[in-house]
């Protein structure tokens, strides 16, 4: 191999290393997590007056009369094994637990791993009531589960001032971060190519056949059908929108106008079709790409920059090295706000 | 020991190549969940498929489309020991502000397609839930709306008007086959 050759590997191999292990600022993640804690708080709470109907033997699903659910090896869930009511209840009661204390960020690393359990169990014994909203909450929840959670817009961030991250969570903060990211572009990108198959969609009228059908029809339609121009321009820009959205969105300059017509996108799926819970897991999604002005905003600090100093409510200088600054939580002098830097 | 460090990065390099893999792998898992039915993916999809099971990617993320309406209403018949029958409109029944209502037209919707696997526990549920019939078997039907344009609908034809019904399938009450 030519030393060009090697040269072009090493730059390539360190870049794909930046793009997915090194982001400097990880707090999206956090905003992803509360979008998702919250969804699945709501969809779990709202399920309080169903779960005998859902997940026992006199319900809608018993195990006795649906063998089927239990065939594929991979197909876990607790209620496989633990079928009473009473268990049912019980994992309902710890999943909706779970998820509140998810969404504080409260003990959110234990928190997670019940909340994955009771929400795979929940959907893996009884898949036929399941839908988007559950698949994109499972995606979300697999991937953070790999991830240290909780160090920024949370309860226990509280408790771990100051805010730096040893190197190997950043690392793995990072990946969760991109991965779902590109799981949102991917998932964006599909949205709109299958909606190019459809003649609805390529006829301008792919939303008012949305409408129409009984299922999501939430509003007056005549209001609609008065005017077939708004309902081609909400069809042709829904579909440019999926189709630009995981192109784009890796643009600074233009992801804060993407990610205003993403709100207005699902706010508008959630009022007009009633898909508010599922609008719910697709905003939380859209947050992994939360600019950082988003966090000045909300008033959380970088990551890597120090807590306030409980006395003169200044952050603390240290002459200790990178590495040392790294595991004791505290920021290098005249380092800048990437853990990364500071950690080298 | 020699250093395995990448240069500038923290890590060993097999860290990153560990990492990496599984990067490739649950990214890959997703593209093969919602690729086109090429044979080349259809067979990968399947050789991979408990593993998308298991990571959960095996999704096709394709909302309303290709095409999205018009829709379908589940119905069933209760037919009563005298051989009577009851119709009841099933998802135009559940209360559309519930917020358990996607998870019930879910639920139908499955049962009307899918027999084989949810047709015995939804008509020995519904045989429960009719006691007071006397039930003696479950008769699922479907409604099919109609294509509406939003010219039919200012001219006053509703979304719900002349629907054709579909007999699918009957399951006796459990009672019925003992």
């Amino acid at each position: 191999m030519s030393a060009r050759a090697v040269a072009g590997l090493q730059t390539w191999i360190r870049e794909w290393v930046r793009f997915w292990f090194e982001m400097p600022d990880t707090r999206a993640l956090e905003l992803v997590r509360v979008g998702l804690g919250l969804t699945l708080l709501v969809s779990y709470a709202s399920l309080a007056g169903h779960v005998e109907a859902f997940y026992t033997e006199d319900g809608w699903l018993p195990l006795a009369l649906t063998p089927a659910l239990q065939e594929e090896r991979t197909t876990l869930s607790m209620l496989f094994v633990f079928r009473s009511a009473a268990a049912a209840w019980a994992l309902w009661g710890l999943t909706v637990l779970a998820a509140a204390a998810y969404a504080l960020g409260w003990r959110t690393n234990v928190a997670k791993l019940v909340l994955l359990v009771g929400h795979y169990s929940f959907t893996r014994r009884a898949p036929a009531i399941a839908y988007g909203v559950d698949d994109l909450c499972s995606n979300l929840l697999f991937i953070q589960c790999f991830v240290p959670m909780g160090h920024a817009l949370a309860l226990d961030a509280r408790r771990r001032a100051p805010l730096m991250l040893a190197p190997w969570r950043q690392t793995l903060r990072s990946m969760g971060l991109r991965l779902t990211q590109v799981q949102m572009a991917i998932i964006m990108a599909f949205a709109g190519l299958e909606k190019l198959r459809g003649e609805d969609w390529w006829d301008g009228l792919g939303v008012w056949f949305a409408m129409t059908d009984w299922e999501f029809n939430f509003v007056p339609l005549e209001p609609f059908a008065a005017h077939p121009y708004l309902l081609n321009l909400l069809g042709y820009g829904a579909v440019l929108f999926e189709l630009a959205y995981p192109a784009l969105i890796w643009h600074r300059r233009v992801r804060g106008l993407l990610l205003l017509l993403a709100i207005g996108l699902h706010v508008g799926v959630a009022v007009v079709m009633g898909l508010w819970l599922f609008s719910a897991a697709m905003l939380a999604s859209h947050l992994a790409f939360a600019p950082p002005s988003w966090f000045r905003w909300l008033h959380v600090r970088a990551e890597g920059a120090p807590a306030p100093h409980p006395v003169n409510g200044s952050g603390s200088a240290s002459n200790s090295s990178p590495s040392k600054v790294a595991t004791q939580g505290q920021r290098a002098p005249g380092s800048t706000d990437s853990p990364r830097a500071s950690a080298r | 020991m020699p250093d395995d460090r990448c240069s500038d990065f923290p890590h060993p390099r097999w860290v990153y190549g560990a990492l990496s893999g599984a990067v490739v792998l649950y990214v890959g898992g997703l593209l093969l969940a919602a690729g086109p039915p090429a044979d080349v993916v259809v067979d990968a999809y399947e050789f991979a498929y408990p593993a998308l099971e298991l990571g959960n990617v095996n999704n096709d993320w394709g909302f309303f489309s290709p095409d999205p309406g018009p829709g379908d209403l589940p119905r069933y018949e209760v037919v009563d020991g005298d051989g009577r029958t009851h119709p009841f409109g099933w998802m135009e029944d559940l209360d559309r502000w519930d917020p358990a209502f996607f998870r019930y037209t879910t639920l139908f919707v499955n049962v009307m397609d899918d027999p084989e696997v949810y047709g015995d526990g939804a008509a020995a549920f519904l045989c429960r839930e009719h006691a007071d019939l006397e039930p003696r078997k479950i008769v699922f039907t479907v409604a099919h709306q109609r294509d509406r344009s939003p010219a039919d609908v200012l001219a006053g034809r509703g979304i719900l008007e002349n629907m054709p019904v579909d007999k699918l399938y009957f399951r006796h009450c459990p009672q019925e086959r003992e």
